[in-house]
Parts: structure tokens; C-alpha cells; sequence
């Protein structure tokens, strides 16, 4: 990837190949849970990005405070 | 998750950029995790209830075939339209026109483009905010996990609501009247105010209850046929991303620091979404009454004949009722 052009297309491709996942998750879901049953399923599904992000930082945290610990840096732990 | 994990190990690799390795090493770890996931998921996601067994995931499947059969039967009763369609059947160009074509899902679509715009830009400007206090893009992350829990918590709180009082639209309207008080509070807010004030504020509006799940579900439900099913939710999708489009342009670098003019705009979004989920129910009860009237000027032979007979297809069915 050299210029901004390259970045663009680069982007776009990775935009159409992502773009299916989500209707695709949504449509195999319905295959096995009625629709009273799918909404709950789907908040589950997208509670995961924000645990991920508190779970994540977290974990960052803690690790981080690792510092100095046996002469390494708080990054080489995490 | 795996941009998750990508964006821990972001800080030490970045503390590496400056020295030795550049940033290409983040994205590879990135992307050799999302591969790694993408290439489980062949093994691991059957297509079907019926087609759990395979060789990753053991030889017996998941299922007895007396638990298939109950699985594959509370679904079909439940809606007999998952079953139009074989799974690896593809949704061709005339079928897709058919379901763009299902106009009564049009306005779901349109609560789509504009109902997540209200709280985009405040959720940038968190981190701005944050670093605008003298904390690292680090420990900005750190202090966007209260609206992080509470958002998450309020998610699993409203689609439960929802599921509970089977109602959609009013309940998915409690998004945005959530959000008009904390944006009221901003747009008053004096310039010289505490910056934490901001961030509470900021915190208590990013903790909206997401409506999404019951949104995309809703839209499930009104397909009333895979192929609608299928490309609805990814119609729903498109106007949610253009929905983002619009929401990175609001703020404004005229606008700056405080965004006055952009939060005003943000407010108007707001008002506008409440009325919007309320008309589109107006709108289901309405269409329901229409069909109401119809089924009922039919005689019991012609309900019957239409039954087995009809040419309607989906949603368009006269004997099928949408949910609001």
C-alpha cells in the first residue's frame, strides 16, 4: 500500500467482504430461534463488543501495572 | 473480538513503533486472528439444526434426530415462512428486486438511516474530551467503560422489555427519549463548566438502551419469507451505515470545541426518531386494518380458497399481520 488511492480500494474491498456478515448472522439465527426468541439472542450478540472493550482495557490495565517486575516492561507482559 | 485483542496489544506495539517495529505488525496480528476465527467458523457453524454433524464437530452432532425434529417443528410453527426456502438456495437478481419491492418494510428501513445518529458523535467526542483533560488515548479507554457497562446492561434491559410486552416500536423509541435530556443538558451547558460535568453527561447519554436488537428482529419478523428475511436485514443494515455517514458530518470544525450548533442538530434528530417510531407504528396498525377489512369481505370459502391458493407472496399475504 503506497498512496492514498491504494488505501481507498483497499478499503472498499474489505468493506464488501464484511458488508454480508451481520444479515447473514441475523438470517442463520432465525434458522433455529422463533421470533420471540431472537431478539434477546441478538442483544447477547452485540453485548460482546462492548465486553470486549471493558474486559480488554481492563485486563490492559492490570497487566500494565506489572512494570519492572523481573526487569521487563508492563508491555512485554501484556 | 479479534480487533479487541488487536487493539491491546496496540499500546506495547506502539511503544515498539517508535523504536523497531512499525505499525504493519499490528494489523497482521489483527488479521491472522480474524482469519484464524473465519477459518473455525467453517467447522464450527452447521448450517442448519438438521446438519450438525460433521467431522469437527463430532459425528453424533449436537442433536438427537427426536431433538431436530422438535427443534425444526417450534420454529416452522412458530413462522412457517422459514421454510419457503432451502438454505443454500440463493437469493437471484429478480428476487432480490421482489424483496426490495416489499414496500410495506420501507419504513423500518428508514428508522434504520437516522434512529443510532444522535449518540455517534457524542461518542467520539468521549475520547476528544478526555484527552482534552490530559489523559492518554490509553486511559481515555479506561474511562469509557462506565457507559460501556451501563450501555450494554440498558441493550439486554430494552430488548427484554420488548420481548416481555411484545411491543416494538414504543419500546425502541426509549433509544432516543433517553438521549434528549443529556443532549438538552450539553447544549446548555456553559463553556466554562467543569469538564468532568461533560463527561458525566457524555456518559450518561452514551448509556442509551440500543434498540438494534429489536429492530433487526423486527424486521425478521415482518419479512414474512427467507428471501425478504434475508436481504431486509441487510437493507436495514445499509441505511444504519448510511445513517453513519450522516453522523460523522454534524460536528463540525467550525463548531468547535463545544459543538453547539452540532448538538442542536443532534437534538432535532432526536425529537424527530421519537415521532418516527410512533408513525411507524401508526403506520403497521394501519396497514393491519386495511387487511382487516379485506379478509373480512371474503366469504369463509373464499378465506379458504385464498389460503392454499393465493398468489400474494410474504408480507403481502392477506392473512398475515405485521408486528409494531
Amino acid at each position: 500500500m503506497k498512496t492514498k488511492a491504494h488505501y481507498f480500494a483497499i478499503r472498499c474491498i474489505l468493506g464488501l467482504l464484511m458488508g454480508g456478515f451481520i444479515p447473514d448472522i441475523v438470517l442463520w439465527l432465525t434458522y433455529f430461534y422463533k421470533s420471540t426468541e431472537l431478539p434477546h439472542r441478538l442483544a447477547w450478540f452485540w453485548t460482546a463488543l462492548s465486553t470486549c472493550n471493558i474486559v480488554g482495557s481492563l485486563l490492559a490495565a492490570g497487566i500494565l501495572q506489572m512494570r519492572g517486575l523481573h526487569g521487563w516492561g508492563g508491555w512485554q507482559y501484556l | 473480538m479479534a480487533g479487541e485483542v488487536g487493539s491491546i496489544c496496540e499500546l506495547p506495539l506502539h511503544c515498539l513503533s517508535t523504536c523497531t517495529i512499525d505499525n504493519t505488525n499490528r494489523f497482521l496480528i489483527e488479521g491472522i486472528m480474524t482469519l484464524a476465527i473465519g477459518i473455525l467458523s467453517f467447522g464450527l457453524m452447521p448450517p442448519g439444526a438438521c446438519q450438525t454433524q460433521h467431522w469437527f464437530r463430532g459425528k453424533n452432532g449436537w442433536f438427537t434426530p427426536h431433538e431436530e425434529y422438535i427443534l425444526v417443528n417450534r420454529v416452522l410453527r412458530d413462522d412457517p415462512s422459514k421454510g419457503d426456502m432451502n438454505n443454500r438456495q440463493a437469493v437471484g437478481l429478480p428476487l432480490l428486486w421482489k424483496a426490495a419491492c416489499d414496500w410495506e418494510q420501507w419504513p423500518l428501513y428508514i428508522i434504520g438511516l437516522t434512529a443510532y445518529v444522535p449518540p455517534n458523535p457524542p461518542q467520539n467526542y468521549l475520547s476528544y474530551i478526555l484527552r482534552q483533560l490530559g489523559f492518554s488515548v490509553f486511559e481515555a479507554n479506561l474511562l469509557a467503560i462506565p457507559s460501556q457497562f451501563l450501555y450494554a446492561i440498558q441493550l439486554l434491559a430494552v430488548t427484554w422489555l420488548s420481548e416481555k410486552f411484545k411491543e416494538r416500536s414504543m419500546i425502541s423509541s426509549l433509544s432516543n427519549i433517553w438521549i434528549f435530556p443529556w443532549l438538552v443538558a450539553l447544549v446548555v451547558l456553559p463553556a466554562d463548566a467543569n469538564p468532568w460535568v461533560r463527561y458525566a453527561l457524555l456518559t450518561g447519554l452514551l448509556s442509551y438502551p440500543y434498540c438494534h436488537a429489536i429492530l433487526v428482529s423486527w424486521n425478521a419478523k415482518n419479512s414474512n419469507s427467507v428471501r425478504t428475511r434475508a436481504v431486509s436485514a441487510a437493507f436495514y443494515n445499509m441505511f444504519v451505515q448510511s445513517g453513519n455517514i450522516i453522523a460523522t458530518n454534524i460536528y463540525r470544525d467550525d463548531d468547535q470545541p463545544l459543538y453547539r450548533r452540532g448538538n442542536r442538530i443532534l437534538l432535532g434528530i432526536c425529537v424527530y426518531n421519537v415521532f418516527l417510531f410512533y408513525a411507524v407504528k401508526a403506520f403497521y396498525i394501519w396497514r393491519n386494518r386495511v387487511r382487516d377489512g379485506q379478509w373480512k369481505a371474503m366469504t369463509k370459502e373464499e378465506q379458504e380458497d385464498y389460503v392454499f391458493n393465493t398468489k400474494d407472496e410474504g408480507m403481502k399475504r392477506l392473512d398475515f399481520r405485521f408486528s409494531h
